[in-house]
């Protein structure tokens, strides 16, 4: 009679027989855990004052947290080599002869497996957990939220491992051949994904107004798609996700709990799935590359519609001319072409067999052309397309470069989490009730504008279609739609409009003067965030100092600020120079960097009257003005228009003209010490540090020509600041000197 | 006993079984001869439930085997090509089948290993393939099943551990309930040990007869007889199977019992006649001759 206690006798063999697994994750957990943390906290120990966090909280809310992401990719290869290694048997005729001669049950046994693979990793991997936590409480920075925190890591951990583990054994009971069993859990491992970056790359490539704002624009898991493969679902676990509110943002990293269920789910239910086929799998499947072969066609198809496409980008990044469809259809059919001939040789385990299923051969090319057609020649009208107005509930607008926000809004005090001021928009704004939004959009979407993109040569100037071209692209801008439909989705788009269109300028200044929009637009706004600063940093032409404000003093400047900003206009923007910006600082607890900025730089303008009076009243005034005999001498160099200029028009075509990268000029400064000379210098020039970002929309800075000021007094502020003229007024002394 | 009615089994395109049935009594050593590609393997491997029939059933004790533990555990299975655990000694292959196999007599294991001069803690990989399938018939004989199933065990073997296994073969069906299936391509090895044989032959059986039945009833004659016409009356009362003739030698194959032919003979008075034992080899090459097969191209 067979012991009853066979299965746990199974179990403890395929241990013994496999005691290399659990000694190999034993050395790679150790490498892993115990010795990154030995590191991390050597840092610390070193130099204190690098973090602006404790080793309790870094041991809690990093190692055993944020981090864990690491640690997966080591459990991950860990479930492949436990799943791989404890089902190869499968592979192999004559240990199917031996193992399922043996008198015990499928069943019994393929559990049997599983939970000794599932072992060969818990055990060293718990181990090391353990030793982990001794080290830290050695140190005494465990506390009973680390010990909790611990709790989740390894929980997560196993579900991590469990799902990877499963695949493994589906992706080695679906073949019989080693090498194919590794490639099957590599691509059922990562299929979703592989299909999120296809998409992504399609939709990119042939879709003018592509736009990602969900996942802070993660292909890796398309919301689209749906993500069954293992990595997608890891990638969505550890990412944090958008925080759109404050409350959100103020939290330290923590897991996405309610993705925890998913992951478990999956983990069950690829347990099942590799269970049932085992059970269903034929003993003679050993030896051959695919154990069913009904799935043959299907797996072709599978894998060789999306890689060709793969190959496609890769041909494209390999060339010069990556916008070219040449190289893409060149790549596309290379790839389909290697990868049919391919499948068919790994299927028939012979190069005899390359050219056979001409059929299966023609079905996939018909689907691949297919596929390219619908992209290419946008057959589903996704660039055309613009929800009705019945089918809106309400809309998101982002305009580009209009109000000089930072790239990332830094929205909590860690550092850890940022958003751009696009995805800040969409998330926060919904504008209602604004026909010029919808009617912005579907001259946007019928226009249909896009930059043009030519290959330079030498004298390509030369050539009217380029400039004509480049003129008329001067005026492109960039505008994000995110359209938030009834029925509860968000479909986002890009447009390029023409703003020396008098239509499209007339609705972009309706939308831009929309409180709602203004409101949406910048955190500083939303009363929500509830924001305290450590510092204000108040620019302008002249002086750049950060003043330190009570929470009274702060919220009356951002009352004041936000009164008169609801008041701005598109053509004050576009026509009136700011005298100078406001920053939102965070001080750093890092010694070395004392401030972060929040929300980037708010222009303040000459018609901001109340603001202007209310910062004067804190210590500075904006609007004052150097006089010649605080300078010692001021120097003015003239720049040329940098010869790889044809760059920047070609790939940022936006501002081809005001853009262009300047550089200075072989010969020298030329210097001005007189105080006449000086002081119209002095009245006409401006900082050149608001520039940067008031370029997309003003045109009022000629920056032909940079001025260095050098103070008498090296103590003050900005002693070597660079400024440069408005345009119109170059004096004529700097018009006609010889030397520039 | 072993019943395989029906049995079909493909291999994609291939037909490796085709409608086998099959009857092997239990207490008699089964033959299974077929060249190679005949379906003896598969079949050994389905009736060991390592494979799954397309079609028929195979009945053990009536049981079905096919992911039937209990039934498995009187079947232990050797096959052509035995699979031993990587850096495996004797001793631990049997720690293994112990695991399996509960009446695994480990004692006399150890016994029979030293009777082999295998040593038990010697890693199997550094055996002889002699040695390995020494081992594998040890392994099988120690689990103590009612069924064994040799897959080409006795290749490889030389001819004092043929001999040496088939005593211990012998010393088992007649101390317990012991049915051996024996598959080879060499009818030779077969014929001093099977008492039932079956033919395979591209899939399916040609024919399944009692050995000792099928040599009682078949001889070969060597005769003289006294003139053509004497000879030519004698050899046309007898049921021929076979007849050759080198200078005024007869060497005849005749279906009959011994003395049956040889009264018929006898009344003759032949110059010289005798009885010359049949291999099984001659046996087998006769009847398949007579249901139309040349059993030369199929087994040697």
């Amino acid at each position: 009679m067979i012991s009853k206690n066979l299965f746990f006798k199974l179990i403890k063999q395929d241990l013994k027989r496999r005691i290399w697994c659990p000694i190999l994750i034993f050395v790679a957990c150790f490498l892993s855990l115990e010795v990154r943390m030995l590191m991390s906290m050597e840092e610390f120990v070193r130099y204190p004052n690098r973090h602006s966090y404790s080793l309790t909280l870094y041991i809690r809310e990093y190692f055993f947290g944020r981090e864990a992401l690491i640690m997966s990719i080591v459990v991950c290869m860990a479930a492949f080599l436990c799943g791989l290694s404890g089902y190869a048997y499968l592979h192999s005729k004559v240990q199917i002869d031996l193992y399922h001669s043996l008198p015990v049950s499928r069943a019994r046994f393929f559990w049997a497996r599983y939970v000794s693979g599932v072992m060969q990793f818990c055990i060293p991997f718990v181990l090391n957990v353990m030793i982990c936590t001794g080290i830290a409480a050695g140190r005494k920075v465990v506390t009973a939220e680390t010990v909790l925190a611990i709790i989740s890591f390894i929980g997560i951990q196993m579900t991590i491992f469990v799902l990877a583990y499963s695949v493994a054994v589906i992706a080695a009971g679906l073949t019989g051949n080693m090498i194919i069993g590794i490639l099957g859990t590599g691509v059922l491992f990562s299929y979703s994904a592989v299909l999120g970056l296809l998409k992504y790359l399609m939709a990119a490539r042939f879709y003018d107004t592509y736009k990602v704002y969900e996942n802070r624009g993660n292909f890796i898991f398309d919301s689209s798609i749906w993500n069954f493969s293992p990595l997608s679902m890891i990638i969505k676990f550890f990412s944090s996700p958008t925080n759109t509110t404050m409350a959100e943002a103020q939290k330290f990293f923590t897991y996405d709990t309610s993705y925890v269920g998913v992951l478990l789910i999956a983990a069950v239910l690829y347990s099942l799935a590799a269970y049932l086929i085992f059970m269903k799998r034929a003993s003679e499947a050993a030896g051959k590359p695919i154990a069913f072969r009904i799935a043959e066609p299907v797996i072709k198809t599978m894998v060789v519609l999306p890689f060709s496409f793969l190959s496609g980008f890769f041909f494209c990044a390999m060339s010069s001319r990556s916008d070219a469809d040449t190289w893409f259809v060149f790549g596309v059919i290379f790839g389909f072409t290697v990868l049919c001939i391919l499948m068919e040789i790994i299927y028939r385990l012979s190069l005899r067999g390359a050219l056979m299923h001409k059929k299966q051969f023609l079905f996939n090319a018909v689907c691949t052309a297919l596929v390219f057609v619908v992209f290419r020649y946008d057959v589903t009208g996704y660039d055309t397309y613009v929800p009705a107005d019945s089918q809106l509930q309400s809309c998101a607008v982002s305009i580009s470069d209009l109000i000089p926000l930072g790239q990332e809004i830094r929205v909590n005090e860690f550092g850890m989490h940022y958003l751009s001021p696009g995805e800040y928009r969409m998330a926060n704004m919904e504008l209602q009730g604004n026909p010029s939004v919808m009617e912005l959009a579907r001259k946007a979407a019928k226009e249909q504008l896009a930059f043009r993109y030519f290959d330079y040569y030498e004298g390509i100037e030369e050539s009217p279609e380029y400039m004509e071209t480049l003129e008329r692209q001067d005026n492109y801008r960039w505008i994000d739609f995110g359209y938030k439909l009834s029925n509860g989705k968000t479909l986002y788009r890009t447009y390029v409009i023409d703003i020396a269109d008098p239509d499209t300028l007339r609705l972009l200044s309706e939308i831009f003067e929309d409180y709602n929009y203004k409101l949406a637009s910048t955190p500083l706004f939303n009363d929500s965030w509830n924001l305290t600063f450590d510092a204000v940093r108040c620019e302008s032409n002249f002086r750049s100092e950060d003043i330190t404000l009570t929470p009274q003093m702060q919220s009356e400047l951002i009352g004041v600020y936000q009164k008169e900003y609801m008041k701005l206009t598109l053509d004050t923007i576009i026509n009136t120079p700011p005298v100078g910006s406001v920053d939102f600082l965070f001080r750093d607890k890092n010694e070395e960097m004392l401030y972060t900025s929040y929300s980037g730089k708010m222009y303040v303008y000459p018609q901001f009257t109340e603001t202007l009076a209310l910062i004067k009243e804190y210590g500075i005034d904006m609007q004052e003005r150097l006089n010649a005999e605080d300078v010692a001498v001021i120097r003015v160099k003239k720049q040329n228009l940098y010869s790889n200029s044809y760059y920047h028009r070609v790939y940022y075509g936006t501002y081809e003209r005001r853009n262009e990268m300047y550089t200075s000029v072989e010969n020298d400064a030329v210097e001005y010490t007189d105080q006449e000379q000086i002081q119209e210098i002095l009245d006409n020039i401006v900082s050149d540090s608001f520039i940067w970002m008031a370029r997309g929309y003003a045109d009022y800075y000629d920056e032909r020509y940079l001025v260095t000021i050098q103070f008498e007094k090296s103590d003050l502020m900005y002693s070597y600041a660079t400024h440069c003229f408005l345009k119109g007024q170059l004096p004529a002394f700097i018009q006609s000197e010889k030397n520039l | 006993m072993i019943t395989a009615a029906n049995v079909t089994k493909h291999f994609g395109e291939v037909t490796a079984v085709n409608d086998i049935s099959v009857t092997i009594r239990s207490g008699e050593v089964f033959g299974l001869i077929g060249t190679n590609g005949a379906g003896k393997s598969t079949f050994l491997r389905m009736a060991s439930g390592v494979l799954k029939p397309d079609s028929g059933k195979i009945l053990m004790d009536e049981q079905p085997v096919y992911e039937n533990p209990s039934v498995k555990a009187d079947i232990f299975y050797i096959p052509d090509d035995q699979y031993f655990l990587p850096n495996a000694t004797p001793r631990d292959m049997a720690g293994f089948y112990q695991d399996y196999y509960a009446s695994f007599d480990s004692v006399r294991f150890d016994e029979m290993l030293g009777n082999f001069q295998l040593k038990p803690d010697r890693r199997i990989h550094t055996f002889s393939k002699g040695m390995k399938k020494q081992l594998s018939v040890l392994l099988g004989i120690c689990a103590n099943t009612k069924y064994l199933f040799c897959d080409e065990t006795f290749d490889g073997l030389d001819p004092v551990m043929r001999q040496a296994v088939k005593s211990i073969f012998a010393g088992e069906l007649s101390e317990r309930d012991f049915t051996p299936v024996i598959a080879s391509h060499n009818l030779r090895e077969l014929e001093d040990i099977c008492d039932y044989v079956g033919i395979l032959h591209q899939g399916g059986i040609l024919m399944q007869k009692d050995l000792e039945e099928m040599k009682l009833n078949i001889h070969n004659v060597q005769c003289v007889f006294q003139n053509a016409e004497e000879e030519k009356t004698a050899l046309g009362l007898l049921e021929l199977v076979k007849a050759e003739k080198r200078g005024s030698l007869n060497n005849i194959t005749v279906r009959g019992s011994e003395k049956e032919i040889m009264e018929k003979i006898n009344t003759f008075s032949p110059v010289f006649a005798e009885i010359v034992p049949l291999t099984l080899e001659e046996i087998f090459i006769s009847e398949t001759e007579v249901v139309g097969y040349d059993i030369k191209k199929l087994i040697f």
